[in-house]
């Protein structure tokens, strides 16, 4: 199993996830998890484009948990995101280890609950949150890496 | 017309194009977009807004900051729906002046060549 770093973040590959964090990250390779983008080719040449340099691969869920087992990439250090905490948890049902998930984006939208200036949640996504947690994944918030982590399991009255 | 539309966080695109104004004068085809927090999908939808409420049917330049930004994703998305528009990423000054001074003077695949050259001719060590 390679190193994960997950990341949720409505925007996916975007400037923070290029210019802020994988400087520091200094991953593999980015894994965008999205069974949609996946399917499209020219909105996978948007993201593939967004990253750059950076190794960049797009997979459905499915496709992400049988990626993860391959052998080739067992020492690989991957960047996986995906736009919302329903996402990781197909991916935990599926089979995937997630020890902890850092939100970075989750927008403003009508009818959601603000969290943090970076974080606002349907009650889906509180679903989503709880089963994460009820399953020992830790729950992380941070938009960018200068900016102090939130324990988001506590913002949401879980713990 | 030929328009350009300025995208940015906070007010970056708004006070280029005040500075531009400032230098060549008031210019109707261009517009500014300034956001703040938005997912793509939002942007997507506030930028769909502008070309829909403006006649732009000689092509649209949409600038932004940084390649492989939330802008930029967002109006490369947008470029795959209509016609005639390229996205042009490290905005600055003398791209939107060239687009001022020149927009008369060439079709829109030449004045666009011709903006990244301006452009990239103002990044330089003085």
């Amino acid at each position: 199993m390679p190193q994960l770093l997950i990341r949720i973040d409505d925007r996916l590959i975007h400037g923070q996830v290029i210019v802020a964090w994988c400087p520091v990250l200094s991953p593999d390779r980015i894994l965008l998890c999205d069974d949609e983008i996946a399917e499209i080719p020219w909105e996978r040449d948007i993201f593939e484009r967004a990253a750059g340099d950076i190794q960049v691969s797009i997979c459905t869920v499915v496709e992400t948990i049988d990626f993860l087992q391959r052998p080739e990439i067992t020492h690989e250090k991957i960047f996986l995101i995906a736009e919302s905490p329903a996402t990781i948890v197909r991916l935990l049902q599926g089979g995937a280890e997630i020890r902890e998930v850092v939100v970075g984006g989750m927008h403003y939208d009508e009818g959601k609950r603000k969290v943090a200036d970076y974080i606002y949640v349907t009650p889906k996504d509180i679903e989503s949150f709880r089963v994460l947690h009820q399953n020992h994944v830790k729950l992380c918030g941070q938009n960018i890496p200068n900016c102090k982590a939130i324990d988001l399991s506590s913002c949401l009255k879980f713990s | 017309m030929v328009g350009c539309l300025v995208l940015s966080h906070g007010k970056v695109a708004q006070a280029m194009i005040d500075a531009t104004r400032g230098i060549v004068g008031e210019c109707e085809q261009l517009f500014t977009l300034t956001v703040q927090d938005l997912s793509v999908r939002e942007i997507h939808k506030r930028i769909a807004a502008v070309i829909e409420k403006h006649d732009l049917q000689d092509g649209l330049f949409i600038l932004v900051g940084l390649p492989g930004g939330s802008f930029s994703n967002a109006a490369l998305h947008i470029a795959r729906e209509f016609e005639k528009i390229h996205v042009i990423s490290g905005v600055n000054l003398s791209v939107l002046i060239s687009f001022i001074t020149k927009h008369k003077k060439y079709n829109f695949e030449e004045l666009g060549q011709v903006m990244l050259q301006d452009g990239q001719r103002a990044l330089t060590m003085l």
